[in-house]
């Protein structure tokens, strides 16, 4: 019923979405957003291959990026905060100080 | 459990000791910046120097500590398969000690420097030693869990180190690009991973490689996507064209050391980690790899190069011509995977990468040294303006900056060129004379941009102002870039054997 | 498919597919949606809708609204939170050593001590820089 490959295809989709989301997005919290999309697509390829082998390994890679993910979130969360401070705005448009 | 044994776990933690020293050392400061906050503050930096000449008095030793007095070649940490995790060879001693220069440079730059040298001068220490740290697990590290975690790790610190200075717009906006910029190569550098463990069934470099040399036909075709993907990840952690577009926000935004640090350190951290991954994994596939790289590297070179003759901020300028040199380095990979079995060219890449990158170490660490002397006034000195008539306001400093300058264009008796000569012979050995000679005009180009500055410096007038007071620390920084700088470019040899080191990567 | 526990194995001669036991679980699903987007619709289908200025401002107790509607929360609130989900993931460490601490013995307590020392040496930091005060 459910194999290996739909879960492959899925996780394609959310790459797809994620980097997609990164690149167009002006709201950096939803570019934030869209950084864990493809983390966790990342996940759930490898959880997938951990199935289709049989290995444990995908099982345990996943566990590690789900902890560097959260310290990741951390500190982009801090840097966007102090952004925020300085400039009242989250519009990815406005930051142009740096030119050339 | 079975087949788990402590004892053999503490003993492969002995090959660990530069990691755990600094490891220590970096919570011993967070907790010093909590507990006792003054005194650390006074004593930090040299205090971390210190610490860092001790870490490179351990990984050098490891150096003899293989058997009968050799190079270590051992490999702790292995996995059912017997494939270890954290390698020991001449590879990562060598670039463990380009790390930890870069990182000494950073530190002695930060001392007495006012952005630096404020109330979260220890946390800006335990940054830099915390990222170092990483970088050290990518240098050694051959499961994949194991480098992407140091990865993480010293890009994380990276983040913070350029978003350091909170109060400076250009600050905040230089780290939130490098941030979503690089965490956005890390999640590509992950689903590549991902896929690659699907097409071979391992996530241990050698079992990968394993997986990769029995199997003639090509494994399932994810694998191609999968390698693209992670060369795209690295590339950007690199800087590599058409992946650099955070490195001149960065680099400009970040505080001056800190910026030294991500085009020292963290450059030859992501330069040991690609070598490491496509040298080892898939070192027999290189035929299959090394077209896109020659795409990268010739790209880096020009667009880098060209982009830097338009910039007016020294800083900027820089950046772009440390893109440039990416591409370069990038030339002795190419000669690896071209070489096709021929161990000579092979040798001969892997020490040319590893010597450049000392080298450039030297001269870039020095250059920005130089930005940081020329602070005043609360305004960082970083436009090209503020050289002009530095040559009254302080003779050595313009001096050793003459040198850097030429040491990055690769003029003959100075050490870049010296490392321009190895590299640029490994891509001529592998018949790419068209991508050396390409490099050539590059430097030549780049010689025009170096010659900006040092006609700023030596010809034009400046304000008249008085001699610049330098702080000790810095001054020895200077100093000692110009020094090796100069003594490389005459005397080489001792440091080509100690790069020599790097081409002993163990069952690669 | 994982099979829900207590149900039973697809009998092939009746033509049962696997997945039956959950059939309720769909039935309640749909219910649960239409309910109500049907009620919603109806009522959108039924009612008048001429909207004017007074009628489609900000409602305030009567009174004129004074401020923006939005305020400025307090960066405590974030702080706290991050610091949760960095001691969580620690949590999810604890979990595969807590599930193997007898074979894990001596070696696994101490490796996972040195592990929460570290952690600790991190909350110690965010104590003393005053992160966890007033909120």
């Amino acid at each position: 019923m459910l194999t290996p490959t739909h879960v492959m295809i899925f996780s394609l989709v959310l790459f797809g979405v994620g980097v997609f989301g990164v690149l167009t997005r002006r709201n950096i919290i939803i570019v934030l957003m869209s950084l864990e999309l493809i983390l966790n697509a990342a996940n759930l390829n490898f959880v997938a291959f951990s199935w289709a082998h049989p290995s444990i390994h995908g099982q345990v890679f996943a566990l590690f990026v789900i902890c560097v993910a959260a310290g990741e979130v951390a500190v982009g969360l801090a840097i966007l905060i102090t952004l925020f401070r300085n400039r009242n705005s989250v519009n990815i448009d406005e930051f142009h100080l740096m030119k050339g | 459990m079975a087949g788990f044994d402590p004892a053999v776990f503490i003993e492969n933690l002995a090959w660990m000791k530069p990691e755990l020293l600094l490891a220590g050392f970096g919570l011993l400061l967070l907790l010093a910046s909590a507990t006792v906050p003054v005194a650390i503050r006074q004593v930090g930096g040299w205090l971390t120097l210190a610490v860092l000449a001790v870490a490179a008095f351990l990984v050098t030793a490891q150096l003899s500590a293989g058997s009968g007095g050799t190079v270590a070649s051992t490999g702790a940490f292995p996995d059912i398969a017997g494939n270890p995790a954290f390698v020991v060879d001449g590879f990562a001693v060598v670039f463990k000690l380009i790390f930890l220069l870069g990182a000494a440079f950073t530190v002695l730059m930060s001392m007495k420097y006012p952005d630096t040298d404020g109330e979260d001068s220890a946390e800006f220490l335990a940054l830099v030693v915390f990222s170092v740290f990483g970088m050290m697990f990518l240098a050694s590290g051959t499961g994949l869990i194991t480098i992407y975690i140091g990865l993480e790790t010293m890009a994380l610190a990276g983040y913070l180190l350029v978003g350091f200075r909170v109060q400076e717009k250009r600050a905040n906006e230089g780290a939130v690009k490098y941030f979503v910029l690089g965490a956005l190569a890390s999640g590509i550098l992950l689903y590549g991973i991902s896929l690659v463990y699907g097409a071979t069934g391992s996530i241990n470099l050698y079992g990968i490689a394993a997986s990769l040399a029995g199997d003639d036909s090509g494994a399932a075709g994810f694998l191609g996507l999968g390698v693209v993907l992670m060369l795209v990840g690295i590339g950007f952690k690199v800087a590599a064209v058409p992946f650099h577009m955070w490195a001149p926000d960065a680099y400009e935004g970040a505080t001056t050391p800190a910026t030294s640090f991500l085009a020292t350190a963290a450059k030859a951290g992501a330069f040991a980690m690609l070598l490491r991954v496509f040298v080892t994994a898939f070192g027999d596939r290189g035929a299959d790899w090394a077209p896109l790289m020659i795409l990268l590297a010739a790209a880096s070179m020009t667009v880098g190069n060209i982009a830097a003759l338009r910039q007016d901020n020294v800083k900027r300028m820089l950046a772009f011509s440390s893109v440039g040199h990416a591409g370069y380095v990038l030339m002795g990979l190419i000669a690896v995977g071209l070489s096709g079995g021929d161990a000579a060219i092979r040798a001969r890449g892997l020490l040319s990468v590893a010597l450049y990158l000392f080298i450039y170490t030297f001269a870039t660490a020095g250059a920005f040294a130089l930005v940081a002397l020329l602070r005043k006034n609360g305004q960082p000195g970083e436009m090209l303006d503020d050289f002009n008539g530095l040559v009254k306001r302080h003779p050595v400093a313009s001096v050793c900056m003459l040198l850097f300058l030429l040491s990055l264009a690769g003029i003959p008796c100075t050490a870049g060129f010296i490392g321009k000569w190895w590299l640029f012979g490994a891509a001529i050995k592998v018949n790419l004379v068209w991508l050396a000679v390409v490099a050539v005009l590059n430097s030549v180009v780049s010689l025009y941009y170096y010659a900006r500055v040092m006609v700023a410096i030596f010809i034009r007038d400046g304000d008249g102002e008085s001699k610049i007071q330098v702080p000790l620390p810095l001054s020895a920084a200077i100093g000692a870039a110009g020094l090796f700088t100069l003594v490389i470019g005459v005397y080489p040899q001792p440091f080509i054997r100690l790069a020599r080191y790097a081409v002993l990567m163990m069952g690669a | 498919m994982p099979i829900p526990a207590g149900s039973h194995e697809p009998d092939p001669d009746t033509g049962e597919h696997e997945m039956a036991a959950y059939f309720p679980v769909l039935l309640f699903l749909l219910v649960g949606l239409s309910f109500p987007i049907i009620t919603l619709f109806i009522a959108w289908l039924v009612r008048p809708n001429r909207p004017n200025d007074v009628k489609s401002s900000v409602y305030e107790c009567g009174i004129e609204p004074e401020t923006p509607a939005w305020t400025r929360v307090s960066v405590r609130f974030y702080i706290i939170a991050v610091l949760f989900v960095i001691f969580d993931v620690e949590t999810i460490f604890l979990f595969p050593w807590a599930v193997k601490y007898g074979v894990l013995g001596l070696f696994g307590f101490i490796e996972m001590s040195i592990f929460l020392l570290i952690l600790v040496v991190g909350y110690i930091y965010a104590w003393r820089k005053g992160a966890l005060q007033w909120a």
